[in-house]
């Protein structure tokens, strides 16, 4: 389905189609490397959804404890955005085309996109919590099949990247925790 | 959570608190007045919206520059999408603070966005890097589009800010244009 909104240079330039996983050099067979490329750009979606998410909560944040809260989302946006580069990267090394654009936000999103309304900062945090919880069960299914496979090295950064998604989000709990935090 | 597959993408948060509804303009502190607060609001999120799809574009590009192994360009990109995302947070905030919301859903941020994302399939890091520096100059006009405005509505704040970032932007466009015109660019890709 081609998009008129979107630019599309000549096929003759394109060394990758979106879907599609190629050879890779690290001697993985290509039904293993594309069962985790899958795994990986279902996480590169939630990745992306929260992200922006966060953000969002960051830009908006409006009240006393704002620019607490401002600087922490926006550090557990940084988190997110570097455990993105390193997974899109791996899918690269694997043959694959990581998630970049909408449509494959779509065809992968494990949650949905919050409106473009501003809402209270305990809903908003609310929702980074779930958020959080989704993208960490779905790292959690890419490492079993990181490992169904023996692809050890993406089992590492699943972990280690899982390690840090779960301390981030005890951050925001414990916001919510803070009955200072008014409706 | 219901498969997102099924249904729209973007939904509403129930049960949550509304606090300001988005295209809404709120009083603000920096005296601008309701008509000039809108206007303003509306020139920066179409700079936001297109500085949010142009750090996409370029980190995709990224993405693909490193795993090719071409060093000094996937340094310069990963550093010029981090710059993408300072500038953008930023005008966003700068949005906030005058009483506005920057756009955060896809269809808004596409509806606003003058810079157009590229369609999902991999091209070459000649093709891309193209692409991206038109996508800067395209971004460029917006940037003074919306100093005109800032300074057609007595705006000096976001006047100012809009200067600095769009130095910022000619900057990282006239380092990608050195490498565009560099022919040495096609020996990096496979």
């Amino acid at each position: 389905m081609s998009a008129p909104h979107l630019r599309s240079p000549d096929v003759s330039e394109r060394r990758r189609e979106w879907g599609t996983v190629g050879d890779n050099e690290i001697r993985l067979d290509h039904e293993s490397a594309a069962a985790v490329v899958d795994d990986l750009n279902h996480c590169l979606s939630g990745l992306y959804i929260l992200f922006n998410q966060l953000r969002k909560h960051a830009w908006t944040v409006a009240g006393a404890e704002s620019h607490q809260i401002e600087g922490r989302l926006e550090d557990n946006a940084d988190t997110l955005s570097d455990l993105t580069d390193e997974l899109a990267i791996r899918v690269h090394a694997l043959g694959g085309v990581p998630v970049n654009g909408p449509k494959g936000i779509r065809q992968h999103a494990p949650m949905r996109i919050e409106a473009g309304d501003v809402y209270s900062l305990r809903d908003a945090l609310q929702n980074d919590l779930e958020g959080y919880a989704t993208l960490a069960v779905g790292f959690r299914e890419a490492i079993e099949t990181a490992r169904a496979v023996g692809d050890e090295r993406t089992v590492e950064s699943l972990e280690s990247g899982l390690l840090r998604i779960e301390g981030d989000a005890h951050t925001v709990e414990r916001y919510l925790g803070d009955d200072s935090l008014t409706d | 959570m219901s498969d997102p597959k099924q249904g729209r993408l973007v939904q509403a948060l129930e049960g949550a608190t509304v606090q300001q509804e988005r295209e809404t303009v709120h009083a603000n502190p920096v005296g601008l007045d309701a008509e000039e607060a809108a206007r303003m609001v509306e020139a920066l999120n179409v700079v936001h919206a297109g500085t949010f799809n142009l750090f996409y574009l370029v980190r995709k590009h990224y993405w693909g520059a490193e795993g090719a192994e071409s060093g000094a360009v996937a340094e310069f990109l990963q550093g010029a999408y981090g710059r993408l995302r300072a500038v953008d947070d930023d005008v966003a905030k700068r949005a906030t603070v005058i009483g506005g919301v920057p756009v955060s859903t896809p269809p808004e941020i596409q509806e606003y966005a003058p810079v157009h994302l590229e369609s999902e399939h991999l091209y070459s890091l000649r093709a891309s890097l193209e692409g991206d520096l038109d996508a800067y100059a395209t971004l460029a006009v917006a940037f003074r589009e919306a100093i005109d405005v800032a300074v057609a509505v007595g705006d000096e704040a976001s006047r100012e800010l809009l200067e600095d970032r769009l130095e910022t932007l000619e900057e990282d466009a006239h380092t990608l244009e050195r490498y565009v015109e560099d022919d040495t660019l096609v020996g990096v890709e496979r």
